[in-house]
């Protein structure tokens, strides 16, 4: 048995855990070699001290403590608690897959506008609730046709004779109703005296285009058009009585390389 | 301490019976205070270690699946309090912080015969101590475990789930570290 041998035995000597044999050959080796026996004896002196400590008292203070610590449960704790005593059992993937189902819940419905805009089929527009013809008396005038610069509470509208007040056609929301996209149109459209049928041949053309068509509620309807439609649209507009603002397309807002335009249509 | 007087309390502390977990803590913090104190060697980082380790007993011995395993599952939640506790002072510099000469290790010692004799004992032991806080995480368990919490083998092994002989070896690895640490005091 060589020194390194003798050191691995240390602890089962000290334990009085090493066989006869073992035993023969350990004591045999101390007894012949100087320096395992030193090692062995500075051992037994490492576990002496180690086993002095004296164990230090825990503060007074440390159950107050535990049981403030007890008593002052964060929310968090609260409902993990309340969701351990429902007894609900979630495996990970199932927990990971709720977890994920909200987040995209949540975004959708911070990134939603307040009405949800519905792309609107032959039978909903048959629905739509019937508008107030406009008098022959009236004539339409556009209340704002210099755009720019754009303004969050610029309201679009028009005024008639009859009614000098101003009345909104598509009015930009307040930010905190995170309607802006959808509220932000590049051309304003109002058109009277269109009637039901003709209402349906104009969507039925929209969506021969593919433009998409949302009703936002209150006659108003939003169109998303390519840029390179627009002289389609301009045309289609022209075909019923309408004001279109701005009327030259090169007055539309700068900075306006678009892929899609948003026109906002209001039936009178 | 009487294994059927802590089994009972734990039945008690099931049924939510809060001054049955009060004494539990009695019984037990001084020792998890002092495995508190071996790893982190601050006082008031043990005394807040002990406590969310109990604060956990609490919540969570509904998970205890035997009654009479109370103290090797105690002991196996506090170790891991510790380990994740050592890590993040750890990446803190925590242990770099504190001083050479740390009046907060912990130090008690029995009083010795003269103020001279207190004042040797006191340093040996602040020696000590320190040189156990050094070891390597695994070794350190083992000797606090072995030979400042006085368990047996089997317990260690159940504790740590781990077989006896390996057990054995590390806590000879490190007390023959121990000892090249502490050779300046022979």
């Amino acid at each position: 048995m060589n020194c390194a041998e003798i050191h691995t035995l240390f602890t089962d000597y000290a334990d009085n855990s090493l066989d006869r044999q073992e035993l023969l050959l350990f004591t045999g080796h101390l007894g012949e070699c100087a320096t395992c026996a030193a090692a062995w004896r500075e051992y037994q002196t490492t576990v002496q001290l180690v086993r002095g400590l004296e164990p230090v008292p825990p503060p007074a203070d440390l159950l107050p403590g535990i049981q403030e610590k007890l008593g002052g449960q964060g929310a968090w704790e609260r409902f993990l608690l309340l969701f351990k005593k429902l007894n609900i059992s979630l495996s990970l993937p199932a927990a990971a897959t709720a977890f994920a189902i909200a987040m995209l819940a949540g975004f959708l419905v911070k990134n939603s506008p307040i009405e949800l805009p519905t792309h609107q089929s032959d039978r909903a527009i048959t629905a739509l609730r019937p508008f107030q013809p406009l008098s022959r008396e009236r004539t339409l005038a556009v209340v704002h046709t210099d755009r720019r610069p754009y303004h969050p509470t610029t309201p679009l509208g028009y005024q008639d004779g009859l009614h000098p007040a101003t009345t909104v056609l598509a009015t930009h929301l307040a930010a905190h109703q995170n309607a802006r996209r959808l509220l932000s149109p590049d051309l304003g459209v109002l058109l009277a005296g269109v009637s039901e049928q003709n209402r349906l041949r104009l969507l039925a053309t929209m969506r021969q285009h593919e433009w998409q068509v949302h009703q936002m509620g209150q006659g108003i309807l939003l169109v998303h058009l390519p840029p390179g439609d627009l002289e389609h649209f301009q045309a289609l507009m022209g075909q019923h009585r309408s004001v279109i603002n701005p009327a030259d397309p090169n007055q539309l807002r700068p900075g306006r390389e678009k892929k899609m335009l948003t026109a906002a249509i209001r039936f009178q | 301490m009487q294994q059927s007087e802590t089994t009972e309390l734990v039945r008690a502390l099931r049924q939510g019976d809060n001054q049955a977990f009060n004494r539990l803590v009695l019984l037990y913090q001084a020792r998890i205070y002092n495995l508190a104190l071996g790893y982190v060697k601050q006082q008031d980082e043990a005394k807040d270690l002990t406590q969310d380790i109990f604060v956990t007993v609490f919540r969570q011995i509904g998970k205890l699946n035997d009654d009479d395993k109370f103290a090797a599952w105690l002991y196996q939640l506090a170790l891991n309090h510790c380990r994740n506790r050592y890590k993040k002072l750890l990446r803190r510099g925590f242990f770099s912080s504190l001083p050479i000469d740390d009046p907060e290790s912990g130090v008690s010692l029995s009083t010795g015969a003269t103020p001279e004799k207190d004042l040797e004992r006191e340093d040996t032991s602040r020696l000590v101590r320190r040189a156990i806080a050094s070891l390597p995480p695994a070794e350190k368990e083992i000797v606090l475990l072995r030979d400042m919490q006085g368990m047996s083998y089997e317990e260690i092994s159940e504790i740590l789930g781990l077989p006896m002989g390996t057990v054995k070896s590390k806590l000879n690895r490190a007390r023959l570290a121990l000892k090249n640490r502490l050779k300046n005091l022979f």
